[in-house]
């Protein structure tokens, strides 16, 4: 045993040295950047940055490895950046104090795996298709090259959905529409708001109940039929759940829709949730829990309905683990950014998102839009909000099904975590940080962004990822005050349930169940470090939110970020109040609920990029088991002597 | 969901969470505060199943009506083909009282038209043109032939109304209101997330959307 494990690390050692000597061939030609290194007669940073602001540039860095050299740093204007950039260079040229100006020269540097615009070669008829810059990114309306999903590998890969029906819980969806028609899945489909099986939306003057089938042909639109655009799985079916456009909603409803044909429908996609309005914290109720626990232990088989769940449109005003749908564990939830790799302004953040796909979101340009089909036999450019990511992702997970149609719920978010890229996405107030097993994340953005073809690809040889156990870690019950000014620490230490059946040593998903109330809910923050060292923001403040009696009554605050880690060891939970006025609370229970595997997930797997995360994890996973084992047999070995 | 048995063997050998015991069994005890309980126990003692999901993992106190998003609340969508239809802008801020005339649009069911592989037989309308006008000409129908399926005013839809309309009252039409689904608890303000609020740092110079005609 211990032999065969020193033998496969060793020889995944000398892999990973190939494959980096390999990688660090850089390529391609020079292109000038709007980067510029100055060199200054004085070195003082602060006069260097005021210079750079003068100049029309956004800030200077100071260079560690040179006098007086700084960095430049260009302001993100990218309309018209040529000549203003060349004019501000010239006039930073002239300048007294300066003593050298050296514009940055741009050289390639190939990430292993991704593949140059140029070298995609699809063709589609669609008139929308060029459009579509989430599917293949090529700078469209001053975007990114290259920050899509990636659709266009898996569709070589002959990925494309077929086999596959994904259910929109939505308005409804315009399924005469020519474009979707011959992808639309009469039989699971139903109408909960008028009870029908034909979920056509209703007409109203202002065309609103146009969302369901902008979010379906998102996912199923067909392709090259000189139609709109193109869907991410444009051979799978689509099925229309009408459930949103009723006098009101009903638990009824919410659990007949996400319980609606479970065997049929493999992928339900949700752009609803509590209202957005940053002082709402609600969740599903009884029937809607039930059905989604009996969603993900019943559906698809036993391998589990998978739910995408759109993370929230309240922006930094509102925080999604407050949504009990997005911050569930049987839900996907996706985050979405913008065609530059920024956050969307309606975005909203918590430790819940797993993943992003695309949205637009303050760019004027209609073309930063989502394109796809609207109602009435129409196509738009500008679908939008974060329920327009959501779909996105749901086409991707069809993709990943039809390459594996025996991943389970949780195969699923395995593979969102480990193939999810950080691109190019940038994130202005939360930094991309590492968690304990280095699998790096953003507290907006979860994972990063899907990538169809690296999800296809390491789905293709997924295997099923062992069985899942659940842990009560430990609970405080005690009373503790908690007041402005100073943040309220608490700590769990635990083994995880070492010893017992229910032993987790591998996190997926962990949740805090807190008990809380203050004089103002919205001034709460919530933190929870890992024993690895990694903080998760469970709560962040809500100026909107000014409840003061109610608090958080046994609320489960997911978090993601811990995934992988070996949860045993202290936990530390950080309440406090955050905010203007001084404020008073009591925290009255937090329970540490921790869910995973006993065994390693990623060792069974097959490592195809040796710079994955896949890569990565399995060669922690095989140190860590190797280091338990042999102090497994050390322990033995003592004790018989 | 677990046999008794295996509950009452571990009855005495652990101990059990007193104070949920005792929030339980206060009020009335549904099956789902049953389950969690003895899930809790399960848990507690090491002998949880693994791979099943249990409700109580989710399961919170939720009290009060339900602020759901995801109808007609929210505004600011570019509607209509060349975005020129009037939008009506839903406030984020203030009274969570959403500003959209929809309210007062009433809720008829809209046609049925027949997916590609159905027919008549099937219940639904055969050879119906995918237009805005002929959706609005039968709900239009609809309303005159059946006044009382328009629930205008909804804001005033109450329980009363309700039950007056699923106990039928006087002979109605077959297609009139029996849907079950409208039964059970209700959620307020339940909505659907459509479109995004207006932010005002947004890279817009200019309004695009009117919110008049």
């Amino acid at each position: 045993m211990m032999l065969d494990f020193l033998r496969y690390g060793t020889a995944v050692g000398l892999i990973l040295l190939n494959a980096m000597v390999l990688a660090t061939r850089a390529t391609e030609e020079g292109i000038f950047t709007n980067h510029l290194l100055v060199q200054l007669h004085e070195g003082e940073h602060e006069k260097a940055h005021q210079l750079a602001k003068e100049h029309g540039y956004h800030s200077a860095r100071k260079l560690p490895f040179g006098e007086g050299l700084f960095h430049f740093y260009p302001l993100e204007t990218p309309q018209k950046r040529s000549k203003r950039s060349l004019r501000n260079r010239q006039r930073l040229e002239k300048d007294h104090r300066v003593k050298n100006v050296m514009v940055q020269e741009g050289f390639g540097r190939q990430k292993r795996g991704y593949r140059s615009i140029s070298e995609i070669d699809i063709k589609m008829t669609d008139p929308l298709f060029s459009k579509q810059w989430y599917l293949i990114n090529t700078g469209q309306a001053d975007g990114t090259p290259g920050l899509d999903l990636n659709v266009a590998e898996a569709w070589e890969l002959g990925y494309t959905g077929k086999g596959i029906t994904i259910g929109i819980m939505d308005d409804g969806i315009d399924y005469l529409h020519p474009d979707l028609a011959s992808n639309y899945n009469a039989e699971a489909s139903y109408d909960f708001s008028s009870n029908d099986p034909y979920p056509y939306p209703r007409y109203t003057d202002d065309w609103f109940n146009s969302h369901g089938t902008r979010c379906a042909g998102e996912v199923s639109a067909a392709a090259n039929n000189d139609i709109c655009g193109v869907g991410v799985a444009y051979n799978s079916k689509v099925a229309g759940i009408r459930m949103l456009d009723q006098p009101f909603m009903t638990d009824i409803i919410e659990a007949s829709s996400i319980s609606h044909m479970p065997q049929v429908i493999d992928i339900y996609s949700a752009s609803w949730g509590p209202t957005d309005d940053g002082k709402t914290v609600d969740g599903p109720r009884e029937l809607t829990l039930q059905a989604m626990a009996d969603g993900v232990n019943k559906g698809r088989g036993g391998k589990g309905s998978i739910y995408v769940w759109a993370s929230g449109d309240g922006g930094s005003y509102d925080d999604c683990n407050c949504d009990g749908y997005a911050s569930s564990m049987w839900t996907i939830s996706i985050n979405s950014a913008i065609n530059d790799g920024r956050t969307a302004l309606y975005d909203e953040s918590c430790s819940s998102t797993l993943a992003s796909t695309f949205s637009n979101g303050r760019k004027r340009n209609p073309e930063a839009g989502v394109a796809t089909t609207d109602l009435y036999g129409n196509c738009t450019l500008r679908h939008s909000g974060t329920s327009a990511a959501a779909p996105e992702a749901a086409g991707v997970f069809a993709l990943a099904l039809e390459a594996n149609p025996d991943l389970t719920w949780r195969d699923m978010q395995h593979l969102s975590v480990l193939t999810s890229k950080r691109n190019q996405l940038h994130d202005e107030v939360h930094q991309w940080r590492r968690n304990g097993v280095g699998l790096e994340f953003n507290h907006l953005f979860g994972y990063g962004v899907l990538d169809a073809g690296g999800m296809v690809k390491m789905a293709k040889e997924w295997k099923t990822v062992p069985e899942r156990f659940h842990c009560v870690a430990g609970s405080l019950q005690e009373v503790h005050k908690i007041q402005s000014g100073e943040n309220l620490l608490l700590t769990i230490s635990t083994d995880s349930c070492q010893g017992k059946d229910n032993f987790v040593r591998y996190l997926e998903h962990v949740q805090a169940v807190v008990t809380v109330n203050g004089s103002r809910r919205g001034d709460l923050i919530v933190n929870m470090t890992s024993p690895m060292g990694t903080k998760s923001i469970l709560l962040s403040r809500r100026p909107r939110d000014d409840d003061a009696k109610v608090g958080f009554d046994k609320w489960p605050f997911m978090t993601t970020h811990t995934w992988g880690e070996d949860p045993r060891g202290t936990w530390v939970l950080e309440v406090g109040f955050q905010g203007g006025k001084p404020q008073r609370g009591v925290l009255k229970e937090w329970t540490l609920m921790l869910h995973g595997t006993q065994s390693a997930p990623y060792i069974d797997q097959i490592v195809r990029d040796y710079q994955s995360k896949l890569a990565m994890s399995k060669k922690e996973e095989l140190e860590e088991e190797l280091d338990e084992a042999v102090e497994r047999s050390l322990k033995s070995l003592l004790s018989k002597n | 969901m677990w046999s008794e048995d295996s509950i009452l063997a571990h009855h005495n050998s652990g101990s059990l969470p007193v104070a949920d015991i005792r929030d339980v069994f206060r009020d009335q005890v549904s099956e789902a505060d049953i389950q969690r309980l003895l899930h809790g126990v399960m848990e507690q003692l090491g002998i949880a199943r693994p791979r099943v999901e249990y409700p109580a993992h989710q399961a919170t106190n939720i009290v009060g009506p339900q602020n759901i998003q995801g109808g007609a609340h929210e505004g600011l969508q570019h509607l209509g083909p060349y975005g020129n239809i009037p939008n009506i802008v839903a406030e984020l801020t203030g009274d969570n009282i959403p500003k959209d005339f929809s309210q007062d649009h009433g809720y008829p069911d809209p046609p049925n038209p027949c997916p590609v592989g159905k027919t008549a037989a099937d219940g639904c309308l055969d050879n119906v043109p995918d237009t805005a006008e002929f959706s609005r000409e039968f709900q239009k129908q609809q309303h005159l032939f059946d006044p009382e399926h328009d629930y205008a005013a909804l804001a005033k839809w109450n329980k009363e109304l309700l039950y007056h309309k699923l106990k039928g009252g006087p002979k109605r039409s077959k297609r009139s209101v029996k849907n079950p689904y409208l039964m059970g608890q209700r959620l307020d303000n339940v909505v659907a997330k459509k479109s995004v609020p207006h932010y005002p740092d947004e890279e817009y110079t200019t309004t695009t959307l009117k919110t008049s005609t």
